[in-house]
């Protein structure tokens, strides 16, 4: 039988010092004021990881709202606060996504 | 065989046009997955500073914008300007965007999203005829006073024109932090209606074939 729910991880580099609390919030504000409550309710969203050191988050979405938060990233500073940021990876399973990920950032390093 | 594709931010506006500063710009595109630049400029000097840092990682194009308020301006600032790669023209009402769909030295016409009624099926007529790509500002978008109104704009008016003209979306950044990445900056178009093969192209092959079109 096919699934129905799938999900897809994410990983967002975010261009700025920020704390996984300060990007939670901007990253919920943004979506609740593009889509609403039911909207973010479908969207599935859970932020796996947050590396500050890096500033490369993890958050993992149902795979038909990739969009929707590709497009909440694009216009972050809606809501109020001047933030860039992009995905750098999408990935369905979180373990394909750290190995394309540490590969990245070797390449980035060297 | 799957060629990959070629993305081209289509609009860069620097606010200060030292080596320095451009060369942030090309260090955030090559970030980001550009292939390509097209920068805005207002004089020669400019053009001869991109042109010399234009390279192999990534191209570097020149644009001047006409900020086209009447058919006469339009028409006499096109045919001054003769410095840069392309001659956009911004359209503020009816009757610039005929005149610009018309003019052959205008490679392209700009409209704000929230004057998107001016694409109606007479100016679709006449920018296939002539194949004038529309290009739309995805700053535009991010400032907008009125979200909202602008995203009913562009579902009603944008999606039904993609199908008859070739359109651009383009970043219009002033710093290196207003860049999208170009996957990003098109998502809100698919989750408007349009497939993503066609949104795909608004940034690439759309731009890219203008851009072949005057090599």
């Amino acid at each position: 039988m096919k699934k129905t729910f799938r999900v897809r991880y994410i990983a967002i580099h975010i261009h700025a010092n920020i704390n996984k609390q300060t990007f939670e919030n901007i990253l919920l504000d943004t979506l609740k004021h593009l889509y609403g409550e039911i909207g973010l309710g479908t969207i599935w969203l859970k932020i796996i990881s947050y590396d500050e050191k890096s500033n490369i988050a993890i958050i993992r979405v149902d795979h038909k709202h990739v969009n929707h938060i590709r497009s909440a990233i694009s216009l972050f500073s809606y809501s109020g606060t001047k933030l860039q940021a992009h995905v750098i990876r999408i990935s369905g399973t979180i373990k394909t996504l750290h190995k394309t990920l540490k590969i990245k950032m070797q390449t980035l390093k060297s | 065989m799957i060629l990959m594709r070629i993305f081209i931010d289509f609009n860069i506006k620097p606010t200060n046009y030292s080596k320095d500063s451009l060369l942030e710009f090309i260090n955030m595109a090559l970030h980001l997955g550009y292939r390509a630049l097209v920068i805005e400029i207002s004089s020669n000097e400019e053009a001869e500073l991109i042109k010399s840092l234009s390279g192999k990682r990534v191209k570097l194009y020149t644009r001047y914008t006409i900020l086209a308020h009447s058919p006469s301006e339009l028409k006499k600032t096109s045919r001054k300007v003769r410095w840069t790669d392309l001659i956009i023209a911004e359209c503020f009402n009816q009757e610039t965007a005929r005149i610009a769909a018309k003019l052959e030295n205008i490679h392209a016409i700009l409209i704000p999203p929230e004057k998107l009624s001016l694409i109606n099926e007479r100016q679709i007529n006449s920018m296939k005829m002539k194949e004038r790509p529309l290009e739309i500002k995805f700053m535009d978008i991010f400032y907008t006073q009125n979200l909202q109104n602008t995203i009913r704009l562009i579902a009603k008016y944008l999606i039904s024109a993609s199908s008859k003209i070739p359109i651009i979306i383009s970043s219009g950044a002033k710093e290196p932090s207003e860049m999208r990445s170009p996957r990003d900056m098109i998502a809100l178009f698919s989750i408007l209606g349009l497939n993503q093969e066609k949104t795909l192209d608004m940034i690439s092959k759309n731009p890219y074939s203008l851009i072949r079109r005057l090599a």
